[in-house]
Formats: structure tokens, sequence, C-alpha cells
């Protein structure tokens, strides 16, 4: 998965604003946020949870759980490509 | 009032040697969330907290942060505007280019988070006008005050503010400004170059950088209220970019308009508390303003109705139109039914 390419978004450390023309804007905050930077050079569910949760100090399952919620809604609103 | 100095440390943050560092206590919080939120600074002071430029309390902080988040939210949803609207000219074959906010935020500004904006804000080429706010139209954007006569912006007019079905606004610019200045210098010439911009998938046409410089000083000198970010736009443009600040003096001069460029400059060092060196500042000084040029430059200082800074136009329109110009501006839009005929002079076209 990567970033679609009409996205608009800007970003700060913990903190991330992101939408598609005529969509809904999505923010996201805390250690979720780092998602968005992984995504520019593409990356899986899986991938993610291992790299953040090396991050934050957590286990892979918890972040891969606690990110299900915003990947439904990244791939809902349109916003990843692949 | 004076400036809080946190802003001005703010405003002048990454910037080579400006003014070192500020303390707020409780007393200037709600003065500083104000004018970082008025100003869209809160890029800037997010990261001059971060840095301790600017030092404040932990729940100040964490106020500041959250004011900079609001503007990148809204930075967003103004950006999406961006490619509906480059769409809707480029399917009109209108030539126009992107400047001011999101133009500087990304090819100007390290990171465009730095640089929030609230509007969009279109040039639109001499020739095309009603053509662009007519496809603009046809996309549901809607003139906010009317055309002060038919042809009157095309003509002598800055532009237009269009608002879409939300409020969201694009400001549609025949011009860099109203009155004397912004009919001096001849907008084709911001046309003779183009800077493209990757967004929301388009690619977007840019004013070119020397451009973006000449549009940051109109708007630093007649953009209406002078707040610090749009002197630090000046700055950042000149002391941190490659901008080719002599091509802007040169076409500032060759348009007559070098008052508005070097009234920029000064003040941005002013302003700002700049202490370093710039051959840019060097020539602002040596610039010799007129009477006239200066009233003129006042009037828009002072932010006087659009009338009174329209009028700095007559002077230079005298046998070229401003018997026309001048009943465009007495008459108002939707009483001209009611209203005699315009004198007929020998200046009409």
């Amino acid at each position: 998965m990567r970033r679609h390419p009409e996205t608009i978004w800007r970003a700060a450390p913990g903190f991330v604003a992101l939408a598609r023309p005529g969509g809904e804007i999505l923010t996201v905050t805390g250690p979720a946020a780092g998602l968005w930077e992984l995504l520019e050079q593409g990356t899986t569910p899986a991938e993610a949870a291992e790299v953040l949760a090396g991050r934050h100090g957590a286990t892979v399952d918890v972040v891969l759980a606690d990110l299900e919620p915003l990947w439904d809604r990244l791939r809902a609103e349109g916003l990843l490509d692949g | 009032m004076a400036e809080l100095p946190a802003l001005v440390v703010a405003a002048g943050w990454g910037l080579p040697t400006t003014t070192g560092s500020a303390v707020v206590d409780d007393s200037d919080r709600d003065r500083l969330l104000h004018g970082a939120g008025r100003d869209r600074l809160g890029g800037l002071l997010a990261a001059a907290v971060g840095d301790g430029s600017v030092v404040v309390s932990a729940d100040l902080a964490a106020e500041v942060t959250a004011t900079w988040h609001e503007q990148l939210a809204a930075s967003v949803t103004v950006e999406c505007l961006v490619p509906p609207v480059a769409d809707l000219l480029h399917g009109a074959g209108v030539d126009w280019r992107l400047t001011k906010g999101p133009a500087l935020a990304h090819l100007d500004y390290p990171d465009p988070s730095l640089r929030p904006f609230g509007d969009v804000d279109v040039l639109v080429r001499p020739g095309q006008w009603q053509v662009a706010l007519d496809a603009l139209a046809e996309g549901g954007w809607v003139r906010v005050s009317p055309e002060l006569a038919p042809g009157f912006d095309e003509r002598f007019g800055k532009g237009a503010t269009l608002t879409n079905a939300v409020g969201l606004e694009v400001d549609a610019h025949r011009r860099l400004a109203a009155g004397r200045f912004g009919l001096r210098l001849d907008s084709e010439q911001l046309f003779e170059d183009v800077e493209w911009l990757e967004l929301g998938g388009r690619q977007v046409p840019c004013l070119a950088a020397r451009d973006r410089l000449l549009h940051a000083c109109f708007h630093a000198s007649l953009g209406g209220a002078r707040r610090l970010r749009a002197f630090r736009d000046v700055a950042q443009l000149l002391l941190m970019t490659e901008a080719d600040w002599e091509g802007a003096v040169t076409a500032a001069e060759r348009a007559s308009v070098q008052a508005v460029v070097a009234s920029a400059v000064v003040e941005t060092w002013r302003r700002l508390g700049l202490a370093t060196e710039h051959p840019a500042l060097d020539w602002a000084r040596g610039v010799r303003v007129g009477a006239v040029d200066r009233r003129a430059l006042r009037l828009f200082e002072e932010e006087r109705s659009y009338a009174q800074q329209a009028l700095t136009a007559v002077p230079d329109l005298l046998g070229r139109g401003a018997g026309r110009y001048l009943w465009a501006l007495a008459v108002k839009p939707g009483h001209r039914a009611a209203a005699p005929a315009p004198p007929r002079t020998a200046t009409h076209p």
C-alpha cells in the first residue's frame, strides 16, 4: 500500500491531516500518525505494525489491532493506492 | 499596539540573525494565541516553542500545538480546492498561475507545514479574465461582490473573491493590487515564466520565484493588514531561497513600482528585527520614493477604503480612461439603471 497520489496532506510530529479533493478530511494524532510517513515508500499492515511497535515499545499484535480502524478509514476515503 | 515579541521571534524563526528569544507569561496567552491564529503563524510559533526560542508554559505549548494542527487541517481543506479549480481553468483553456499560500508553502518553505494558509489565490492572464470567471462559475464558484462596471476588472481591477457552497474562498487576481501600483505592473510579464507544482495528482502552474517575490512584496506593502507573515514571506524568498531578487527589482523598476518592493524590503527588516545584510536591502534603502507614490503607499498602509486606494491610479489614467474609471468607482453596481449615462470624454476607448 502507498499514498494515493491525489491525496493532499500536512504532517507535524504526532499529527497528520489528509484528504482527497471532494472527500472528507481525516486527522490522525499520536503514534498512528507515523503510518502516513511509512506509506510514502509503501508498506503493509504487518510491516507498519512492526515498525511502529518497535518505535513506541509496544507489541506488534496490539499495534496491528490498533491500526486496523485507521487502515479501514484510509481505504474508505480513497487515500491509499494499491 | 506593539507586536508581541514572541510573535516577532516566531515570524523570524529559522531566518539568519533574527531576534533571539522571548518569554510569554500567562497574561499574554490570549494575545499570543490570537496573533498566531489570525496571522496563521502556528507552524513557525510551534517550531520556536520547540527549540526554546519562545518560552511558554507546558499548557500554553499544548495550545500552540493545537492551534498549529487546526491550521494544518484548514490548509488541507483549502488546498483540496486547487485540483478542481485547476481542472476548471485548464478545461476552459485559461492560462493562470497559482500564487501566495499553497505556492509559497510548497516551493519556498522547507516544509509546507510551516506555512499554513486560508484561501487559494490564482492569477489569470490578461485577456482571459471573463473566460476564467465563467469557468469557475460553471464549477459552482460565486462572486462575492459584483464587478463595478462591465469590463472594469479586465481593464482596471485587482480581481474578485469567489466562494463555494461551503464558504471556502478562491481569490482570482487580474492584477497584484488595486490602484496605482497594480495598474502599472503589466500582469502579462508574470506569465513569461512558470514553475510547476504537483498537487493532488495534477501539475499546477505557479508564478516563478522572481514573481512570487514580487507578489509577496505587493502583499506586504499593499495587502492591507501588513501582518508579520507577509513580511516573513518576503524574508523567506530573499534569504532562504534562490529567488532572483535582482530580476524582481528590474521588473519593478521597469513598471515604476520599485517603491512597493523597496518599502516591503525595508519594512521586512524592521518588522522582523533582521540584522543580516543583503544587497536587496542596500538597494531598497537607496530607492528615492516620490511624494505621490509615498502618499499612495500610506493609503494602503493605513488600510483606507477600496475607493481611496483605487483613486491612487487616477493620475496614471489621465488620458487613458480616467473618466470611465472614476465613473465606475462612483456608481454602485445595481444603481446603474437609474443613473445618468457616463460622461463622454476623449479618454473613452
